[in-house]
């Protein structure tokens, strides 16, 4: 067997040190700069600022560390004492945003292993921190069977390159009582292993509490969802990749519940007082599927350059379900439904209605004007749907623009194309 | 030799003489894409299963309206074929979520290629839900599930009973033909093997488009002419054969034209497609659904060392001197595995050298100057 790679400390605190020098500094960039629609993202930067000194301290004290694939929210894991549960593609979700070349190492390094470049990035730049030896340590891994073939296999990968066993919970194709029941058998298969392998025992008390905060965190993602739906939209269309990223990393805890309820509040305020994002929309944009991680500005730019608020993206779209946390089975059964219906999970599985009816829930609900679907270099199932996104558009005569980029990587596609294709969309077709 | 020839016909066109005459003969046919559709229920039925391929197939224009430049060049084509209703012998279509860009394609069938017919009742349309995770009993009872789902409809759709009796039948008569190819495969372990790897492919793509009792005939009366048969009394290196999709033997002639033999292979049309036998003595549908979901795999399952057991057993027990991969440019199943096979290959020591190709034969050159340097690497 290849030499497994092992835990690196000194690699491990530069990069994640940089990390968090680099989320303090947006945050107090963005302070100083004092835009209105930063507000909330200052808080997102906070909790992620908190998370990684709760890695730091995790790694100190030798707790187990559970790695998570993003399409499983950590809020269960909180139950396990002594376990400490880590979103395995942080790096992925957060360095773009910080630094748009920030991946490319990882993604180069993935690549240099053999993988090809039509492999998604997350899972690249994910195998290449691995392999670049900058990731935290590990005692275990769990990950779904989602949201597409490029993590199925990444973390099959994963097993060839790490000595820690690695778990796949299978997410069924269909979305029904048969499907949860085969997930809810993985979901309790994952939490008997996980306390074999991290010598610990489920708290279910412990489990509740987080199970708990994850619902009012849910809750008013949810509430923020519907807000959406005001004129003027109260948030810049940014917002919602943020805060579903970061439920990603702090699911379970007081500080998600409270980003939630922050944001929530503060959209509320905003409506209260007949604020928006933009103070005269003239176009509302549905962005739906993943947007360019290293240019979310693009939200910014356009409300900036032509009025056109996204009031709605595909990882802001909150399509997550509550747990009842009265007992262990109520609670392991809702949190495999959870699952099944969490961003991505949700629409990327099954037959193509599971993507095409929540992008016209979408399209429907949150009076659209336009729509612009991201049409990922990588994702394959996405490609061929692209054919049902340009039918539902046109039957409801709404403007599309399929834009070609790599979500996390902007070699292949750059932000300046990246606009100039917006640009010249909002001026042909949308703002005329 | 004339069955061999005739075989290598048969993987030259979409329709071939034998299921033109079943369809005469008043017989229906059903198509599928992927191994996790058991051919057993369909035949069960009194029906031909047919794997869908499309060798005829030039352009993807029609398809593109639906898919990009950015998927597998197997699912275009096919797409385009069936938009072109150069599938119009089938009478029904079973889909499965073998990959992602599949699961899409049975979408476009089932709300494009073959609505119009469905929406009348003229043709048949069912899907199986494979799970990911074998040797796991509640995986196994969801892929039973649905396989006995896609049983009962087809009952009702062409009125028609699958008894017990004719699901062990139709089981015997799969497995003869697994067992021939066995047979075949065996003789492939010799130094002078009497069939190549194209020809070989040849013979696994037929059985995937000709009635079985009908091709399995056919195999025995090759098995009993290849006598001392020497394929490639020259070749220099033996190679395993690994990888996706791929139904097209001159492919594999431009890699032994120079000087490589394949003796054996894990292709989608090739081993791991008949590799595994169904319990004949157990109960039917249970035996049917243990074999195709704890079958050898492909990497769509979550059982990689499993799938890195077999290569090692394979590659020893057909004495191969190197894995030759293949997969199909988008491919991100076969990307993946490509790197989990090279990881391994590391450790064993095998030379391994991978190909990128599109479904429809091409750049030949590059082909033959990469498979020149493997086999000089490898002297």
């Amino acid at each position: 067997m290849v030499a497994p790679i092992q835990f690196n400390r000194d690699k491990f605190y530069e990069v994640f040190r940089d990390h968090l020098v680099a989320v303090q500094n947006m945050a107090e960039v963005m302070e100083a700069i004092g835009d209105p629609r930063d507000v909330c993202v200052i808080e997102v930067m906070k909790a992620i600022e908190h998370q990684l000194n709760d890695l730091f301290e995790a790694v100190e004290t030798g707790k187990k560390m559970l790695w998570h694939e993003f399409l499983f929210f950590p809020e269960i894991f909180r139950g396990f004492p002594n376990v400490y549960p880590f979103f395995a593609e942080l790096l992925c979700g957060f360095l773009p945003m910080l630094d748009p070349e920030g991946l490319n190492p990882y993604v180069d390094a993935a690549e240099n292993m053999g993988l090809p470049p039509d492999i998604c990035p997350a899972d690249k730049g994910f195998l290449g921190a691995v392999v670049e030896e900058v990731q935290p340590p590990v005692d275990m891994v769990v990950a779904p069977t989602s949201p597409c073939d490029s993590a199925i296999t990444a973390y099959q990968i994963l097993g060839q390159l790490i000595a820690a066993p690695i778990l796949q919970c299978d997410v069924p194709y269909w979305q029904d009582e048969r499907g949860v029941d085969l997930y809810e058998h993985h979901i309790w298969k994952m939490i008997r292993t996980v306390e074999d392998v991290c010598k610990t025992k489920m708290d279910w008390d412990r489990c509740k509490e987080s199970v708990m905060l994850a619902n009012d965190a849910i809750e008013s993602f949810i509430a923020e969802n519907e807000m959406r739906k005001l004129s003027p939209c109260p948030h810049p269309g940014k917002l919602g990749f943020y805060q579903f990223l970061t439920i990603c990393a702090v699911s379970g805890t007081e500080r998600g519940r409270d980003l939630c309820r922050f944001i929530l509040e503060d959209s509320k305020k905003l409506a209260a007082e007949g604020k928006g994002a933009l103070e005269e929309e003239k176009a509302r944009i549905l962005m739906y599927n993943p947007d360019p991680f290293y240019d979310l500005g693009v939200h910014d730019w356009m409300e900036d350059e032509f009025g056109a608020i996204t009031v709605m993206s595909f990882f802001g779209h909150a399509t997550q379900t509550m747990i009842d946390p009265s007992t262990p089975e109520s609670i392991v059964r809702d949190y495999a439904w959870k699952m099944m219906n969490i961003c991505m999970a949700r629409q990327y599985r099954g037959p193509h209605e599971f993507f095409m009816d929540d992008f016209i829930t979408v399209l429907e609900g949150w009076n659209v004007d336009a729509v612009i679907v991201p049409a990922l270099i990588q994702c394959k199932h996405g490609q061929a749907t692209h054919g049902f996104v340009r039918e539902a558009c046109r039957e409801r005569e709404k403007p599309l623009l399929l834009v070609e980029f790599d979500p996390m990587d902007a070699r292949p596609v750059s932000i300046d194309k990246i606009h100039s294709t917006i640009e010249e969309w909002m001026e042909t077709q949308v703002i005329v | 030799m004339e069955q061999l020839d005739r075989f290598m016909e048969i993987t030259k066109t979409t329709n071939n003489d034998t299921m033109k005459e079943w369809k005469q003969g008043g017989g229906r046919i059903v198509g599928y894409f992927c191994t996790n559709v058991p051919e057993e229920l369909i035949m069960a039925a009194g029906m031909l299963p047919y794997r869908l391929r499309a060798p005829e197939s030039r352009d993807t224009s029609e398809a593109d309206r639906y898919t990009t430049y950015l998927n597998c060049t197997y699912c275009r084509h096919v797409v385009d074929d069936a938009l072109q209703g150069n599938y119009d012998f089938l009478d029904g279509f079973v889909g499965t979520n073998g990959c992602d860009q599949m699961r899409r394609v049975a979408d476009i069938f089932r709300v494009v290629s073959f609505k119009e017919p469905a929406e009348k009742d003229e043709f048949f349309l069912e899907y199986v839900g494979a799970p990911r995770v074998p040797m796991d009993e509640a995986s196994l009872k969801y892929y039973k599930d649905e396989i006995t789902r896609v049983k009962e409809q087809l009952e009702g759709f062409f009125d028609v009973e699958i008894t017990e009796e004719k699901l062990k039948e139709a089981i015997r008569e799969v497995n003869e033909s697994r067992r021939l190819l066995h047979e075949l495969y065996e003789l492939r372990k010799a130094d002078q093997p009497p069939i190549t790897g194209a020809e070989a492919l040849s013979i696994t793509v037929a059985y995937t488009c000709m009635p079985k009792d009908v091709f399995n005939r056919e195999l025995k009366a090759l098995l009993g002419a290849l006598g001392d048969r020497q394929a490639a009394p020259d070749h220099k290196k033996r190679l395993f054969l690994y990888g996706s999709e791929l139904d097209d033997p001159d492919w594999i002639q431009v890699i032994e034209d120079q000087g490589a033999l394949v003796v054996a292979d894990g292709s989608c049309f090739g081993g791991r497609m008949f590799w595994d036998y169904v319990d004949e003595s157990a109960d039917p549908m249970e035996a049917l659904a243990k074999r195709y979901h704890e079958r050898w795999s492909c990497p769509r399952m979550c059982d990689r060392e499993r799938r890195q057991e077999k290569i090692k057993e394979m590659v020893r027990d057909w004495k191969a001197d190197g894995i030759l991969g293949e997969r199909i440019v988008f491919c991100q199943l076969w990307g993946s595995e490509k790197v989990m096979t090279n990881l391994e290959a590391q450790d064993t020591g095998t030379p391994t050298l991978w190909l990128e190709r599109e479904y429809l034969l091409g750049g030949t050159g590059q082909i033959k100057t990469r498979v020149q340097a493997f086999l000089e690497s490898m002297e």
